[in-house]
């Protein structure tokens, strides 16, 4: 996921990831509904639901980019330039927390950024047991 | 001298690098038609959407105004009809006029600047956005999930709110003719069905399909080459539009060619 790959923005959030499920698969809509409001829930969105990507806050809509990227058979999950996509935050605290809460979706998850921005990582690879 | 020759060259290339490329899109537009893509689930649910804002949310205004432009041309008519003493021919000057000509072209008029300029400036400031990418990205083909579905309901509402427009003037035309020359309701049935013939409904549903067609992909088509720019979209809408007149101008007279030469058969 990358900030060169937006939301659409005629959809609501729901629409924006039940999108590919509905064209990708055969699964009726309210099985899939079902699920992505799940994962909306775990996320602590699922309020959010029904608005448009215009209508929330950039951490929102990075949240919702992960369960959209998620949602994919996935065989490697790559975050391209975090900071790019969530300009108010200091460190990847915010990215790391997202990802604890899907833990069971993503499995392993490499992140790409340029060096200067190494400091804002030093919160993950002093925790042990945890890759930067 | 020569470099005057070679702008003109290049610039008669560009022109028909982009024709063939209009005709390419267009291409697949209608394969992708003619096989059915607009049917699948995501597609028929835009489908669904799209007849409602182009089509029902429409159809109020569009039955008032048919009604009132409707019913002072067709009282012009038949006065002109009246005072030439051209009775005899009422009944082909309502289909021929009215119906054939009048219905569709109004109707396409109407929905070309309410939602060709609509379609474009969607699809431009889509791909502005980079999100034609995003679908790219997840597989997603835009023609199949954003074109086509488009295209379908314009050439189903043309034909749709053509033949509203047709059926609520013949109705005033009634009343209108009852009042002129006190014509009953089975002379007046009797008279447009005897003028109507199966060559000219054919023609009708041909006019409206492509006139759908025209003003929708034409639009799209601008829409999607837009240069990641905000300042192309105006650009964009503006050749878009341009196109719209055009093909309705082309469509009107390969139709009414078409008319011509299958009533002289």
């Amino acid at each position: 996921m990358s900030a060169d790959i937006p939301l659409l923005s005629n959809l609501s959030i729901i629409d924006n990831i039940s999108l590919i499920h509905k064209f990708h698969t055969s699964e009726p809509v309210d099985f899939i509904t079902r699920t992505i409001m799940e994962q909306l829930k775990i996320l602590g969105i699922d309020s959010f639901a029904n608005l448009k990507p215009a209508s929330v806050d950039p951490l929102t809509v990075f949240k919702v980019k992960v369960l959209r990227a998620v949602s994919l058979p996935l065989s490697k999950f790559l975050i391209d330039r975090p900071f790019t996509m969530l300009t108010g935050i200091a460190d990847i605290g915010a990215v790391v927390k997202i990802l604890d809460l899907l833990d069971n979706y993503v499995e392993e998850c490499t992140v790409f950024d340029y060096t200067w921005n190494s400091s804002r990582y030093d919160k993950i690879t002093r925790e042990p047991g945890k890759e930067g | 001298m020569r470099a005057f020759f070679e702008n003109i060259g290049f610039r008669a290339a560009e022109k028909l690098k982009s024709l063939t490329d209009f005709f390419v899109f267009s291409q697949r537009a209608l394969f992708s038609i003619i096989c059915g893509d607009f049917l699948r689930r995501t597609e028929k649910e835009i489908l669904v959407i799209q007849l409602y804002f182009t089509s029902f949310q429409l159809l109020f205004s569009f039955v008032v105004m048919s009604l009132l432009f409707g019913s002072f041309f067709i009282a012009l008519v038949f006065m002109l009809v009246k005072n030439y003493g051209l009775v005899q021919y009422l009944g082909n000057i309502i289909m021929g006029v009215v119906v054939l000509e009048l219905a569709p072209l109004i109707t396409v008029i109407l929905l070309a600047l309410r939602s060709s300029s609509a379609i474009n400036s969607e699809i431009a400031v889509m791909r502005v956005n980079r999100e034609m990418d995003a679908l790219e990205a997840f597989h997603i083909d835009p023609m199949r999930y954003l074109f086509i579905p488009r295209i379908v309901c314009f050439m189903i509402s043309v034909t749709i709110l053509s033949a509203v427009f047709a059926i609520v003037v013949l109705v005033s035309g009634f009343v209108i003719c009852s009042m002129m020359f006190g014509f009953s309701g089975n002379i007046y049935t009797e008279l447009l069905a005897n003028s109507a013939t199966p060559a000219d409904f054919a023609v009708f549903f041909l006019k409206t399909a492509l006139f759908g067609f025209f003003i929708s992909v034409i639009p799209i088509y601008h829409g999607w080459k837009t240069p990641y720019q905000l300042t192309a979209i105006p650009v964009s809408v503006l050749r878009g539009m341009m196109g719209v007149f055009v093909s309705i101008v082309f469509v009107e007279v390969i139709t009414s060619a078409l008319r011509l030469l299958l009533n002289s058969l």
